[in-house]
């Protein structure tokens, strides 16, 4: 199958590729979206004291 | 003078560098004046197959942030190291670690656990994990590896100049695009900010006195004239460039060190706990111990910014 | 302090010890290091993140 490839996403926060697969008539057969990226807030924050919480999350996003 | 080739890209980042640069305001015209961006994910549609088209050192200067622990991150810094003349650790987080790396005190595994298995707004009952290569009907996808450890951009790279904070300031972005349009950048190695702490850079009134209690940040009301340290919040500002123009210590927040250590200091966390116990008023072993119950997260504040930077790097693997 | 930080490490207590030994207490200063050595030598190859790489 023909596959056309986007990476990376742009002119957004954040990474990503699109993997879009076309079959023989050119129409598109399924696009995938993944998401090429994982810092791991949701584990790293466990035993931070909670009053920090507020000057560690906002790094999730600095938009 | 032709125009700059300019690229900035973005690895384990929040996009705070970027938005960091856009703040310099109606002064990216001059930026779009001195420079071509040839590469830029938030602003501009350029792929990484343009990038690879590149011939080698014809990008003159790319600002690189965020940290990195996967293999494309790896992948991208090698290869914008290649197509650069000048490559620059733009952030804390490609500097030091910055809070991703924080992540070195847990692992890929357990981060894959909590995010995809146990995190409790996921519906996910298959505990699908994902993999470098996922088969479906149509073909291969591909996601890059991930590292158990988060790397600065320089323990990849080879690195021109360093530029700290989580972000830089805009006084500091506007030093180095004053510098490359004047073509006067400092000799590489530098770090561009000041070279003395923020101690020596803040304003506040210091009476060297030395303290019996360490509170949380939630348990006093500083006094916005003096010393945080003095008034018993932890404060980085023994252990931290300055250079950040006391953004934090203005609004009466301590530092938490996100200009990385100062000049001729290896290690900012050993700095700062050397600068704790210092000023601590401890003179039996029940004061010690209570000043050491009173500082809850050493590691994980002393190391805020710097884990990947450090001496240590991080929690020493599981034994099996 | 720096034990507590340590441990946050997964750096075990026994690895770091802090006595004070003057120049004359000769005996004292070759039992302690003995000791330590011996404690440190059970507890096995510290074993660094990252083996030590970089940094």
């Amino acid at each position: 199958m023909k596959k056309i490839t986007i990476d990376p996403i742009t002119r957004l926060e954040g990474h990503g590729k699109i993997e879009i697969f076309l079959n023989d008539d050119g129409d598109v057969a399924n696009a995938y979206l993944q998401i090429p990226e994982l810092r791991g807030f949701e584990k790293f924050c466990e035993g931070r004291p909670v009053e920090e919480m507020p000057r560690i999350v906002p790094r999730i996003c600095g938009v | 003078m032709a125009k700059l080739k300019l690229a900035l890209y973005w690895a384990a980042a929040c996009g705070g560098c970027d938005v960091a640069v856009l703040d310099i305001n109606d002064k990216i015209l001059d930026v779009a004046k001195l420079a071509d961006i040839v590469f830029w994910p938030i602003a501009l549609d350029f792929k990484y197959k343009d990038v690879e088209a590149m011939p080698d050192k014809s990008i003159d200067v790319c600002l690189f942030n965020g940290a990195i622990r996967s293999s494309e991150q790896e992948h991208i810094a090698k290869m914008l190291r290649n197509k650069s003349k000048v490559m620059v650790s733009f952030g804390a987080c490609a500097c030091f670690g910055g809070i991703p790396a924080l992540a070195n005190f847990t692992s890929r595994a357990e981060i894959m656990q909590r995010a995809y298995v146990e995190a409790p707004s996921n519906e996910n009952p298959n505990k699908t994990l994902p993999q470098t290569v996922t088969k479906v009907a149509e073909g291969d996808l591909t996601l890059p590896k991930l590292y158990d450890n988060v790397l600065t951009l320089a323990q990849v790279v080879p690195v021109e100049y360093f530029v700290p904070g989580c972000p830089p300031t805009v006084t500091i972005i506007l030093k180095v695009v004053d510098a490359l349009a004047t073509n006067s950048l400092p000799p590489p190695g530098a770090t561009i900010a000041s070279a003395k702490t923020l101690c020596d850079e803040c304003d506040r009134k210091k009476e060297n006195k030395k303290i019996s209690k360490i509170y949380r940040t939630h348990e006093l009301i500083p006094d916005s004239q003096r010393c945080l340290l003095e008034q018993g919040l932890l404060c980085m500002g023994p252990a931290t460039r300055g250079g950040c123009g006391l953004q934090c210590i203005s609004v009466n927040v301590p530092c938490r060190g996100c200009f990385g250590p100062p000049a001729g200091v290896i290690d900012q966390g050993a700095k700062l706990v050397g600068a704790i116990a210092s000023i601590y008023e401890a003179n039996n072993d029940d004061e010690i111990a209570r000043m050491v119950n009173e500082v809850v997260d050493p590691a994980g504040t002393f190391y805020r910014f710097g884990m990947s930077s450090s001496l240590l790097r991080g929690k020493r693997p599981q034994r099996t | 302090m720096l034990k507590k930080m340590l441990a946050q490490f997964g750096i075990e207590d026994q690895r770091l010890r802090l006595s004070w030994v003057s120049a004359s207490e000769g005996e004292r200063f070759a039992s302690i290091v003995n000791e330590m050595t011996e404690q440190v030598r059970g507890l096995g190859p510290l074993s660094l993140r990252d083996g030590g790489k970089h940094g």
